[in-house]
């Protein structure tokens, strides 16, 4: 099956709580979207802290992004569905927000790391999060409170399979 | 080990060398849930993005074991950074193969 990993480094970032990618399932019928794995970490800051990080889902209104585009992981594969954009609309992916956009968000993982070692998480057969086409609702790597080590030095993304 | 094929460390920046600043990683820390540890030699350990869906599938999920960005050649599910016996920082992996060793070039 066709597998994207959508990763950043190197961004500035704002200093608070924000969406640290997202990506929003494309108009039925068409592709579900099985996410696999999610990742934090950070080069920056040698002293040990703790960050909280969450999975969630927003509803419109989306946050406003960094386009990016997903990148395959088979070679030969065609190119995902998911396509860069910075408003976050069906169909559609970005990283690092600038505004989170006033959508509820609902937290599916919830969880807290260590910046010397980052956050990686990688659900079994059974617990990854599936999110079907003409969902209403976008999957974001969120951060509820400002990073710790500041606007910079951070990396994160996420991997989803179109199943 | 400077043959094998590296990751775009740019777009995948966690899995290089982050410097002398950072320190090494304390003993038990395991990957997951930790994205990344450092040895007592600088070096950063994480898991690749490399699996066998067939295998995955069948709740053996192992990947890739990656050093410096540049994969070892050896799939785990765990990565761990731990003591041995002489108090010496070690670091292990856990697979389908149990429990092996880094000794400075292999798992064994």
């Amino acid at each position: 099956m066709r597998e994207f990993r959508l990763a950043t480094g190197g961004l500035t970032t704002v200093n608070a709580s924000l969406t640290l990618t997202f990506v929003n399932p494309i108009a039925a019928p068409n592709v579900n979207l099985e996410f696999l794995r999610f990742w934090v970490g950070q080069s920056l800051n040698a002293t040990s802290a703790q960050q909280r990080v969450e999975v969630v889902t927003q509803v419109t209104a989306f946050p406003t992004l960094v386009s990016q585009t997903p990148s395959k992981l088979k070679l030969t594969d065609a190119v995902s569905v998911i396509t860069g954009a910075t408003t976050g609309a069906a169909g559609t992916c970005g990283v690092n927000a600038s505004a989170e956009g006033a959508g509820a968000k609902t937290v599916t993982y919830d969880d807290a790391f260590n910046v010397l070692t980052g956050f990686l998480h990688v659900p079994t057969l059974a617990e990854t999060l599936i999110a079907p086409a003409g969902f209403a609702s976008g999957i974001g790597l969120f951060l509820p409170a400002a990073p710790v080590w500041g606007t910079t030095g951070g990396s994160w993304g996420l991997v989803y399979r179109e199943v | 080990m400077s043959d094998a094929p590296i990751y775009n460390l740019k777009e995948l920046p966690f899995m290089a060398p982050a410097g002398p600043h950072m320190p090494w990683a304390d003993p038990q820390v395991v990957i997951p849930p930790a994205l990344m540890i450092r040895d007592s030699e600088g070096a950063t350990w994480t898991l690749g993005f490399d699996y066998d869906e067939r295998e995955w599938r069948g709740g053996k999920y192992e990947y890739d074991v990656v050093r410096n960005g540049r994969v070892t050649g050896a799939y785990a599910r765990r990565i761990e950074c731990s003591v041995n016996s002489y108090g010496n920082r070690v670091v292990r992996i856990w697979g389908a193969e149990g429990w092996r060793t880094w000794n400075g070039r292999s798992f064994v």
